[in-house]
């Protein structure tokens, strides 16, 4: 079988699942919001939610390390043996941590692996930006303008990506409030968490749309 | 309209497919073991499947034109200028009709509109099975084999879909209405998570159709 189409369909496969798994937090998403519903109900749509959520987060790490391969093959990049090798460990650690986050959240362990999970994004952030712009004005280290541009759109995915978690973060601090008893407070803050998460899903949308774009069509 | 616009958007549909599927699977054991809940709360995640299983159902309408178009543009189907704008416009079809049956469901004649959209199914997978399996065996109208193998498997995507609608009418037929009345028995419950397994079965078999239809996609073999 052909290895670069191969990774090619591992690589949309991802993709499908980051884009699907955040269309299903965005529905179940409405329900948590829903101020009307018993708190219970709103508790295990967010309890969905969440666990919806470990597939796009999954996908988000998945598509980098694919990418980078299929970069390689096409030459978009140099990439020695070594370097490819590196790229798989450090994606299968990284796809460790998340799922450790998942499946450890509410206990230290899960606060301390969510810390090098936020450290790392912030690292691969800054250099996605740098490797990104540069070869995009000048000859970097990516040779393909287009696969550049997406370096750039997927850090910026990456940045949304963090904000909406502060915004699911506040969520749940209005959830602990609304346990102890109905709170006017509590409401406001789920409310505008969903009010910002909705602005923030819809502007990342369009910037997945528009990097799945990049890599089908490779316009420059 | 240009060939990567087209299958840049054959792609995003197969992400919200999925995706919605994914939905579905999340929340149908709420529902189907969560037998402590209100029968209030029961049936309003069971709406909320319903209005999820509609985004599945855009999903495989919207894929047959980008496909076939996509298809056209390369020379892989004998269908081109017009008869592509007929496609979408039965399509468009389609996609209204499908709308309507479910916008319909609980007004006094939704069991009719549910009634022709079972029927409407039989010919489609008629259509797409006879078409991929006539292809594979004489090269005609689709010439690629993995393209054949495509449009197959898409008939069995539209078999499963009929599948999870029988558990849907069956739901309907037996526990539900006790379930809705707050009067579900242990035996109306544990019928109604049979029932869900076997659409859960059922959304099993149709992911991977999925994969193997995006794998030919992107692989194209033979």
């Amino acid at each position: 079988m052909d290895l670069y189409w191969t990774l090619v369909f591992l690589h949309v496969i991802a993709f499908a699942y980051w884009l699907g798994g955040d269309f299903g937090v965005y529905v179940t998403g409405g329900y948590v919001a829903r101020a009307d519903l018993p708190l219970a109900e709103r508790l295990r749509f967010l309890d969905a939610l969440l666990k919806i959520d470990i597939l796009p987060r999954t996908g988000i790490v998945l598509l980098p390390v694919l990418g980078l391969q299929i970069a390689a093959l096409r030459e978009a990049i140099f990439l020695p043996e070594w370097g490819k090798l590196a790229v798989w460990l450090g994606g299968a650690a990284w796809v460790a941590i998340v799922w450790g986050v998942f499946a450890r959240r509410g206990t230290p362990l899960g606060e301390r692996l969510q810390r090098i999970d936020v450290t790392l994004r912030y690292v691969v952030i800054a250099v996605l930006v740098v490797v990104g712009t540069s070869s995009l004005i000048d000859d970097g280290p990516v040779k393909e303008k287009w696969l550049a541009a997406k370096f750039l759109t997927y850090a910026t995915l990456l940045a949304i990506g963090l904000y909406l978690r502060s915004v699911i973060k506040a969520w749940r601090v209005g959830f602990i409030e609304l346990q102890r008893g109905p709170s006017e407070s509590a409401e406001r803050l789920i409310a505008l968490g969903i009010q910002r998460g909705r602005r923030g899903a819809w502007l990342f949308w369009a910037i997945v749309a528009l990097t799945a774009y990049l890599g089908v069509a490779k316009p420059f | 309209m240009s060939y990567s616009l087209v299958s840049w958007a054959h792609v995003l549909v197969m992400g919200y497919w999925l995706g919605s599927e994914l939905v579905i699977n999340a929340l149908t054991h709420y529902i189907a073991r969560t037998t402590s809940l209100s029968g209030v709360e029961r049936m309003r995640l069971w709406d909320f499947l319903l209005d999820v299983d509609q985004h599945v159902r855009n999903a495989m309408i919207m894929s047959v034109p980008l496909g076939f178009t996509l298809a056209s543009m390369l020379g892989l189907v004998p269908i081109e200028g017009l008869g592509v704008w007929a496609l979408w416009m039965v399509s468009a079809l389609w996609f209204w009709f499908m709308w309507m049956v479910h916008w319909r469901r609980k007004s006094p004649n939704g069991a009719v509109w549910a009634r022709w959209d079972w029927r409407l199914r039989y010919p489609l997978i008629v259509f797409f099975a006879g078409s991929g399996a006539l292809s594979l065996a004489i090269g005609w109208p689709y010439p690629e084999p993995w393209l054949a193998a495509k449009v197959l498997l898409f008939a069995g995507t539209i078999v499963c879909g009929i599948f999870v609608r029988h558990c849907i009418r069956e739901a309907y037929r037996s526990a539900l209405p006790a379930i809705a009345a707050d009067r579900a028995t242990d035996a109306d419950n544990a019928e109604f998570r049979i029932l869900m397994i076997k659409g859960t079965w059922a959304l099993v078999v149709l992911w991977v159709l999925l994969f193997t239809i995006g794998a030919l996609g992107a692989l194209k073999p033979g």
